[in-house]
């Protein structure tokens, strides 16, 4: 279970972790010894907190010609963050059945919980380190792939904006399965360059590109994930055109390959 | 002719049952189909939003000790994770 294999260091940076289920607490109890929960689980039966948060399934009724009365109450599945002043910091929500961020992927802006995977590559430009929320993952996972560009002096690569220079720009080719969410780009700064009187925006500054993907939950990756010795490779490319004060230098490809364990799978 | 019609007819209504049970397989099908590949609604505007304080709880956890909302908190925060059912 990802929370389970996640609580230790959830522990550790001081964030607290319960899971809410509207069961009733038997069926909780038994739940959390047969897969050894240690964190605390806790029972909504007759759905009363699901309500007063508002997140009730709307579609599911006593009356819905699928929704059998076990089904009424169920709340939308996902994930508050919440701060020590309970104030929400960020909410995920399923969009997709079994597809759930994982918890590193979650508080990945704050740093908290970052695999120590890391990859580095350099060109004459910029150098690049390669990062991911997770190097453990599993079928059904949304999980982020980082990486970290940083120009070197006097060197900027390009933003996205209305001019002709390539846009720093990353993308996943391989595995086929893998769904890639929308490319997310930090903000930039103006770059105005005299010689041409234009105002284009650059990076100039160490900045992450932040790649978030899904693996499917489907027969076909099942399989792949439980195959013993089988890891995840992730193919990219980084493509980019740096310029300086003086030059601007032909657009460059450079490969990037993430390389992640399947979290081994409960029978 | 009233022989060619009887003809007709009696070859047509096999034919006919037989496309109705195709239709209705593919239906039932794509019904299973959707039902499970289906994409959930957006629920972003459900339920206490970034920067709201979320609304207190008293429940019971697996150990049968009632726990409120700051036994939960840590130093840094918690997460609240709202799951659909120990049994399925």
């Amino acid at each position: 279970m990802e929370l389970q294999s996640r609580y230790d260091a959830l522990q550790s940076e001081g964030i607290g972790l319960a899971v809410i289920f509207y069961d009733d607490q038997n069926a909780i109890q038994a739940f959390t010894e047969k897969w050894g929960i240690q964190f605390p689980v806790l029972s909504d039966v007759g759905s009363k907190v699901i309500k007063t948060y508002d997140i009730h399934n709307r579609e599911v009724t006593p009356d819905t010609a699928f929704g059998d009365i076990r089904l009424y109450g169920i709340p939308y599945p996902g994930t508050f963050v919440v701060d020590r002043e309970r104030h929400v910091v960020s909410r995920f929500f399923e969009k997709r059945y079994q597809e759930r961020v994982t918890t590193a992927s979650m508080l990945r802006r704050s740093g908290a919980l970052l695999s120590p995977f890391q990859a580095h590559s350099e060109t004459s430009h910029i150098s690049v380190t390669l990062s991911a929320s997770d190097d453990i993952v599993a079928p059904g996972n949304r999980f982020s792939l980082i990486v970290t560009v940083s120009p070197k002096s006097n060197m900027h690569v390009y933003a996205p904006g209305d001019h002709s220079y390539r846009i720093v720009r990353l993308s996943i080719d391989k595995p086929e399965f893998l769904r890639i969410h929308e490319s997310v780009y930090p903000s930039s700064e103006i770059y105005y360059y005299e010689p041409l009187d234009e105002s284009v925006p650059v990076y100039q500054q160490p900045f992450d590109l932040v790649q978030e993907v899904t693996i499917p939950m489907n027969d076909d990756v099942t399989k792949l994930a439980s195959t013993p010795g089988e890891s995840l490779i992730i193919e990219g490319t980084l493509e980019y055109q740096a310029c300086d004060d003086e030059v601007c230098y032909l657009p460059t490809q450079i490969p990037l390959s993430w390389n992640l364990s399947w979290r081994p799978l409960v029978q | 002719m009233m022989k060619h019609t009887n003809k007709v007819f009696k070859r047509k209504s096999p034919r006919v049952i037989c496309w109705c049970l195709v239709v209705l397989c593919v239906l039932i099908y794509m019904a299973a189909a959707i039902q499970a590949q289906s994409v959930l609604p957006d629920v972003g505007k459900f339920g206490p939003q970034v920067g709201e304080v979320i609304p207190d709880f008293f429940l019971s956890d697996q150990h049968g000790v009632v726990r409120d909302l700051g036994s939960i908190l840590g130093p840094n925060g918690a997460l609240i994770v709202f799951s659909r059912s120990v049994r399925w």
